[in-house]
C-alpha cells in the first residue's frame, strides 16, 4: 500500500494509540499456556472428496480485457 | 405488550396494525393456508421498501421487482408440486459479505466493486433450497470492520428508529432492513458483535451461533477464527427458524462441526426450574444507566418467573478481552485482505509494474479503517512483534475461553450488548479507540466460540436497548427458549420502527 | 580440493494424488487449456475455504515414514505471505514450524544408493512440509521486459512436498544421485510421476570453506542440478583461491548457457508473516500413518533387496529398479520359473539398451514383452538350446521391435530343426542311404556325422540324431527296424 505524507502522519498517531491498547496482551507473552488458534482445538479427519458436484468455474467475473487466451493478465514489467 | 420500557414512541404497534411487522412464521402460515401468495407478499414488502429505503439506505443492491416476482412465482410452482419449503416465499436480506452468484458481493468495499462471485455461499444455497427469496444485499462496514455501518465504502445506513443515529455494525444494513419491515429475515455475520450490536440498536434479534455450527463457506473473511454467519429476525421464533435452516455440517468448511443440536425450531418452552442466569459484572458495569436499568429490570422479571438469577458473577480476565480480540482479528484480517491486488477482481488501479498496481489498487480500493487495521495486523504478525502481540493474544484467548466455558457450564451469562445507546452518525468514528470500545461486551462470545443471543429489553427516549445472553457451546435450543421467555416478560417482539 | 557444503530443498508435486491439496480439481493439470482446472478454492476467491484432502496427506505421510521422520501428533498448516501474480491469495498454505505450524516430518534421514560407487549413503533430512503449488506464469519475451504477466491457475493448489536436507551432501554428483533416489522412492510409493514435465524442482545451497552460502534456485532436472553445483563449486573455489570473497546471494541456473546468474532483487530477508491457518484445524496423524504404512513397503531399497534375493548383483538389481516395468517383469517372470540371472541380464542390460537405442519408452509397460517370453528365453539359454550371444544378437532385437512377437516362433526349440537337417542330409547322401539299407552299418555312422557337421557348434546329441535317422528311414522305406535289430 502507499500513503501520502499527510496520511502517514495521521496513520502514525492512530497506530500509536491503537498499539497502546493492543500491547496490553503482552502480559500473556510468557504465560505457560498453549496459544489457542482454533477455538475448539478441534482436529480434523480429512475427507477423500469434498463435495458431490463439480465446482469448476470459468473467470466469469473478470472483465474481458483482463483475460488473454484464457490466462489472467497482470501488469508486470519485471514485477 | 408490556407498558414499560418502550417510552413514548410505541410506534411498533401502529406498524403492526399496518401488517408490516408480521413475524416471518406468521407470514409463512398465511402462505401455507393460501390466504397470502408469495407474489402478494413480495409486493407488500416492496411497498415498505419504497417508503423507507431512501431514508435508511439499508441495501447496497436490491433485486429488481421483476426478478423478485419471478422468484415468488417459482416458489408458488414448487409449492403446487407439493414441495415442503420451510421458508416458502419469505424475503431474506443478505449481508453483502456473503457470496451470491446472482448479485454483486462487495463486502462494502470499493476494492470488490462489480465482483459477482461464481458461486453461492452454503447458507444462501440452504435458504434458496427452502424457498427463501433473497431480496437484496445489505450495507455493512467495509469488510465488516466497524460497529456502526458508517464505514461502508458506499454510504452510511441510518437507524430506522432515529435517522440521526447509526444502526450499529457491521451488519447494520441487515438490522435496519428488518427494523423498518424491509425483509422477513436477514443474514449477517458476527466477528466481534456485528449482528448483536445492530440488533441491540434496532430492537431486533440476532444470534451469534456456536463457532462451527453454521458454515462459513462463501463468507468473505475478516477474522476466520472468530466469525460466524448469523441469523437475524424480529422475533426469537423467526430467528430459530432461520438458524435451523442454515446450520449443520458442511463438508466445504473444515471448521464446520459435525454435530447439530436437536430442537432449534420450534424453540421449546423453557424449563424454569432448570434455568440459571448469571449477570456478569464486567459486562454491565461500564454501561450507561438506562441500559443497566433495563437489563436489571428484565432479570428481576425473569427471577419473579422462577428463574434463578445470580446478580454478581465476575470473570476478571475479561478486562483484557478487547485487546486480545483486536490483536487476533487484525492479524487474520491483514492476511485475508492480502489477495486484493488488482489481479483477480474487477477493481484495479493499473500501474506499469505488478508492485505499483498492487499498491495503487490497495491504496484506492481500501478505506482508511481497513488500511489502518492491515498495518496493525501486519505488525502483530511480524517477526519482531509476533511473540508479544499475536502469540500472546492467542494465549490470552485460551484463558478467556476456558473461563467462559467454566461459567456457562453453570449458568447462562447475561450482560449488555453495547455500553451506550445508539450513537449519532459521526460520533464514534473519529477516534478508533472509541469505535473499538463499542465491542467491549460482544467480543467475549467470539473469543470463546460460544453462542450469544441479543434481543431488545427496553427503550430509552425512543432508542432501543438490547441485552445479550450467552450459553455453553451448542446450547442454542436452550438459549432460544430463554429468549422466548425474555420476549414474554418484556413484551418486545416483532417490533417495526415507524 | 576445496571443501564445500551442499544442502538441498527439493519440491516435488504429488502428481498422483488425484486431486489438489484443498479441493477436488485435478493434481495433474498437464495438457489442459488455461484456467480450466480451477474452482473457487484454488483461485483463492474470498469465502472459499481450503479443506485438506486425504490422499495427498497420506502420500506425504508415506514419504515421511520412509525417511524415518519424527511425525507430530497433528499436522498444522500455516500461511506464508508474499505478493506475486501466480499466488491467488498472496499467501501460500504450508507447514512452517517457526510460525506455529507442524510439518509432516522433522529430523529424518534418507538412505540413497549411489551406483557410481555401488554403495548406500545417507543424508539427514531437516524437515518435510506439505504445501500448495502456485499457478504458472508466462511472459512476452523475458521475465524482465514483459509488459504483462499471464497467469494460468491450473497448477494452483497442486500438492507439493518440500524435502529439506541438512547441508551435508558430498558433491554435485552425490546431490544428483540423492534427488534421483528420492524421486524414485516417491514414484514407487505412488506419490508422483517424476517424468511429468515440471513435477519437481530443486533449490540448492552451496558454500565453500570460508565463504558465504549461495542459493541456486529453480533447477528443473537432476542433470542440471549436478551441472549447476559443479559450476558453483568451480566459481566459488576460483573466487576464494584468488583471494575474493563469496557473498551471500541467490542465483538462478540457466540450463541453456549452463551458468548460474545472480537473481535480481529478493536480497533482503523477507517478512512472511507466518501464522497457523485459522481455516484448517489440526489434522491428527494417526489415521494417516495407518493408511500410509502399506505404501512404505514399496520403496526402491525393498525392491532391490527382493531382486538381490534371487542372487542378482546389486548393480544389476539397481538397474532393474530404475525402470519399473523391467522390475515388474523380472519379478513376475522369476515367479513363473524363469532363471533369475539370465532374466536379469536380459532385462536390466541388453533389452533395456536395445529399447533405448530404438527410442522406445522404457518406462512404459507396453515396450516390454510378457513374462512368459522372458521365461522361455532364460530356459533355452539355461538348457543350452541357444547361447546367450545368439539371444542377444538374434532374438532380443526382434523383441525390442515387437515385444509381443511369439517367442516360440522366433525362438523355436531346436529338436524340430534337427529333423529338418536330418531329412536334408538323407536326401543329399543318397549313396550312403542305399548302402545302409543294403546292410552296410557303417553308413549310419557316416550319416550321423554328416548331420552333426551341419549343426557344428551346437549342443546336438549324436544318439538322438541316430534314432531320428532310423525313424525317418523307416517311414520312407517301409520297415528298416529288422535291419536295425540285426545290426
Amino acid at each position: 500500500m502507499s500513503f501520502s505524507d499527510k496520511e502517514l502522519s495521521r496513520l502514525c498517531v492512530e497506530v500509536r494509540s491503537v498499539r497502546q491498547l493492543l500491547s496490553r496482551v503482552s502480559k500473556f507473552k510468557d504465560a505457560s499456556i498453549q496459544p489457542l488458534y482454533n477455538v475448539w482445538d478441534e482436529t480434523l479427519d480429512p475427507p477423500h472428496r469434498v463435495d458431490e458436484g463439480d465446482r469448476g468455474v470459468s473467470l466469469s467475473w473478470l472483465p474481458g480485457d483482463r483475460v488473454s487466451e484464457g490466462r489472467v493478465r497482470v501488469p508486470w514489467r519485471g514485477g | 405488550m408490556a407498558a414499560w420500557g418502550q417510552g413514548k414512541r410505541r410506534k411498533g404497534e401502529s406498524a403492526l396494525a399496518r401488517g408490516l411487522a408480521r413475524q416471518a412464521v406468521e407470514t409463512l402460515r398465511l402462505i401455507s393456508e393460501g390466504s397470502l401468495t408469495p407474489t402478494e407478499h413480495v409486493s407488500e414488502v416492496l411497498e415498505v421498501v419504497r417508503d423507507h429505503e431512501p431514508q435508511v439506505r439499508a441495501y447496497i443492491t436490491l433485486r429488481s421487482p421483476e426478478r423478485l416476482e419471478a422468484e415468488a412465482k417459482e416458489v408458488e410452482r414448487r409449492l403446487r408440486q407439493g414441495e415442503r419449503l420451510r421458508l416458502a416465499g419469505l424475503l431474506v436480506a443478505v449481508k453483502d459479505n456473503i457470496s451470491t452468484s446472482f448479485m454483486p458481493t462487495t463486502a462494502g468495499s470499493r476494492i470488490l466493486s462489480d465482483y459477482v462471485p461464481p458461486y453461492n455461499a452454503t447458507v444462501v444455497e440452504r435458504v434458496i433450497r427452502e424457498g427463501g427469496i433473497v431480496i437484496g444485499k445489505t450495507n455493512m462496514d467495509e469488510f465488516a470492520m466497524g460497529s456502526t455501518t458508517e464505514l461502508s465504502a458506499y454510504w452510511p445506513t441510518r437507524n430506522p428508529w432515529d435517522l440521526t443515529r447509526v444502526p450499529g455494525g457491521s451488519s447494520g444494513g441487515s438490522a435496519a432492513a428488518l427494523a423498518y419491515g424491509g425483509a422477513d429475515l436477514a443474514l449477517g455475520s458476527d466477528t466481534g458483535g456485528s449482528v448483536r450490536l445492530p440488533a441491540a440498536y434496532t430492537a431486533t434479534v440476532g444470534l451469534k451461533p456456536t463457532y462451527g455450527l453454521v458454515s462459513r463457506y462463501g463468507l468473505i473473511p475478516y477474522a476466520n477464527s472468530l466469525e460466524q454467519i448469523s441469523p437475524m429476525a424480529r422475533s426469537v421464533e423467526d430467528l430459530a427458524l432461520l438458524l435451523d435452516v442454515i446450520s449443520g455440517h458442511d463438508a466445504r468448511d473444515a471448521t464446520s462441526l459435525s454435530v447439530k443440536p436437536d430442537g432449534i425450531y420450534p424453540p421449546s418452552e423453557p424449563d424454569l426450574r432448570r434455568l440459571r442466569v448469571c449477570l456478569l459484572r464486567e459486562m454491565l458495569e461500564g454501561s450507561e444507566e438506562p441500559i443497566r436499568d433495563a437489563i436489571e429490570r428484565t432479570l428481576d422479571r425473569l427471577s419473579s418467573q422462577g428463574v434463578e438469577v445470580d446478580y454478581d458473577a465476575s470473570i476478571p480476565s475479561l478486562s483484557e478481552a478487547l485487546p486480545i480480540y483486536y490483536t487476533i482479528a487484525l492479524a487474520e484480517a491483514a492476511s485475508n485482505l492480502a489477495r486484493y491486488d488488482g489481479k483477480l477482481y474487477p477493481f484495479i488501479v493499473g500501474g506499469p509494474t505488478y508492485t505499483e498496481t498492487a499498491s495503487g489498487t490497495r491504496a484506492q480500493g481500501f478505506g482508511w479503517e481497513v488500511k489502518r487495521r492491515i498495518v496493525l495486523g501486519v505488525m502483530a504478525l511480524s517477526e519482531g512483534y509476533r511473540d508479544e502481540y499475536y502469540l500472546a493474544a492467542a494465549r490470552g484467548r485460551r484463558i478467556i475461553r476456558d473461563e467462559i466455558l467454566k461459567l456457562t457450564s453453570r449458568c447462562f451469562i447475561a450482560g449488555s450488548v453495547s455500553p451506550v445507546l445508539p450513537p449519532r452518525l459521526g460520533e464514534r468514528i473519529t477516534d478508533p479507540l472509541k469505535l473499538y470500545a463499542l465491542d467491549i461486551y460482544t467480543v467475549v462470545a467470539n473469543l470463546a466460540g460460544v453462542p450469544s443471543l441479543a434481543l431488545p429489553v427496553g427503550f430509552h427516549e425512543g432508542l432501543p436497548i438490547g441485552m445479550q445472553v450467552m450459553g455453553p457451546p451448542l446450547s442454542e435450543p436452550q438459549l432460544l427458549s430463554l429468549g422466548l421467555l425474555i420476549e414474554e416478560v418484556t413484551g418486545l417482539r416483532g417490533l417495526v420502527a415507524p | 580440493m576445496t571443501k564445500f557444503k551442499i544442502g538441498l530443498e527439493i519440491h516435488v508435486q504429488l502428481t498422483e494424488a488425484g486431486t489438489k491439496l484443498f479441493c477436488d480439481c485435478k493434481s495433474n493439470y498437464r495438457g489442459m487449456r488455461p484456467n480450466t482446472n480451477v474452482c473457487p478454492v484454488c483461485l483463492g476467491l474470498p469465502g472459499a475455504l481450503p479443506v485438506p484432502k486425504r490422499r495427498p496427506l497420506v502420500l506425504a505421510m508415506a514419504a515421511a515414514l520412509v525417511m524415518d521422520c519424527e511425525v507430530p501428533d497433528s499436522l498444522v498448516f500455516t500461511r506464508k505471505h508474499y505478493f506475486y501474480p501466480d499466488l491467488p491469495k498472496n499467501y501460500q498454505i504450508t507447514q512452517y514450524q517457526g510460525g506455529g505450524g507442524a510439518p509432516v516430518c522433522l529430523r529424518g534421514r534418507l538412505r540413497y544408493y549411489v551406483p557410481d560407487a555401488d554403495e548406500w549413503r545417507e543424508v539427514r533430512i531437516r524437515r518435510i512440509n506439505v504445501e500448495e503449488d502456485p499457478g504458472r506464469t508466462e511472459y512476452d519475451g523475458t521475465i524482465y521486459s514483459s509488459e504483462y504477466a499471464y497467469v494460468d491457475y491450473n497448477r494452483s493448489g497442486v500438492p507439493l512436498i518440500e524435502v529439506v536436507t541438512e547441508p551435508e551432501v558430498r558433491g554435485p554428483r552425490d546431490a544428483r544421485r540423492l534427488v534421483e533416489y528420492l524421486l524414485l522412492t516417491l514414484y514407487y510409493i505412488g506419490a508422483t510421476d517424476p517424468r511429468l514435465e515440471g513435477s519437481f524442482r530443486v533449490d540448492a545451497n552451496i558454500s565453500v570453506a570460508g565463504g558465504e552460502r549461495v542459493e541456486v534456485k529453480n533447477i528443473g532436472s537432476t542433470l542440471d542440478l549436478e551441472r549447476a553445483l559443479s559450476y558453483e563449486a568451480f566459481r566459488q573455489g576460483k573466487l576464494t583461491s584468488q583471494g575474493g570473497e563469496v557473498r551471500r546471494e541467490t542465483r538462478g541456473w540457466d540450463p541453456v548457457r549452463k551458468v548460474t546468474k545472480p537473481l535480481r532483487g529478493k536480497e533482503t530477508e523477507e517478512e512472511y508473516l507466518y501464522f497457523p491457518d485459522p481455516d484448517i484445524p489440526p489434522v491428527p496423524t494417526k489415521p494417516l500413518i495407518r493408511e500410509a504404512l502399506p505404501l512404505t513397503l514399496l520403496t526402491p531399497d525393498k525392491q532391490m533387496a527382493k531382486v538381490e534375493g534371487y542372487g542378482v548383483s546389486r548393480r544389476t538389481a539397481w538397474s532393474l529398479v530404475t525402470v519399473r516395468p523391467a522390475l515388474t517383469l523380472f519379478l513376475s517372470s522369476a515367479l513363473e520359473g524363469a532363471e533369475p540371472q539370465i532374466a536379469a541380464r536380459v532385462l536390466a542390460i541388453d533389452l533395456k539398451g536395445l529399447l533405448r537405442k530404438l527410442g522406445k519408452d522404457i518406462h512404459s509397460q507396453s515396450s516390454w514383452p510378457p513374462p512368459y517370453t522372458i521365461k522361455v528365453i532364460s530356459e533355452m539359454v539355461k538348457e543350452g538350446v541357444y547361447t546367450y550371444d545368439e539371444v542377444k544378437y538374434n532374438i532380443l532385437p526382434r523383441l525390442a521391435e515387437d515385444p509381443n512377437v511369439n517367442i516360440n516362433v522366433i525362438m523355436p526349440r531346436r529338436a524340430s530343426n534337427i529333423e529338418e537337417t536330418v531329412s536334408a542330409v538323407l536326401s543329399r547322401e543318397k549313396k550312403a542311404v542305399a548302402d545302409f539299407l543294403s546292410g552296410k552299418e557303417k553308413a549310419l555312422d557316416y550319416l550321423v556325422g554328416a548331420v552333426l557337421k551341419v549343426r557344428r557348434g551346437e549342443a546336438v546329441d549324436p544318439k538322438s540324431v541316430r534314432e531320428l535317422i532310423l525313424k525317418v528311414l523307416a517311414s520312407t522305406t517301409g520297415d528298416p527296424s529288422n535291419r536295425l535289430k540285426r545290426s
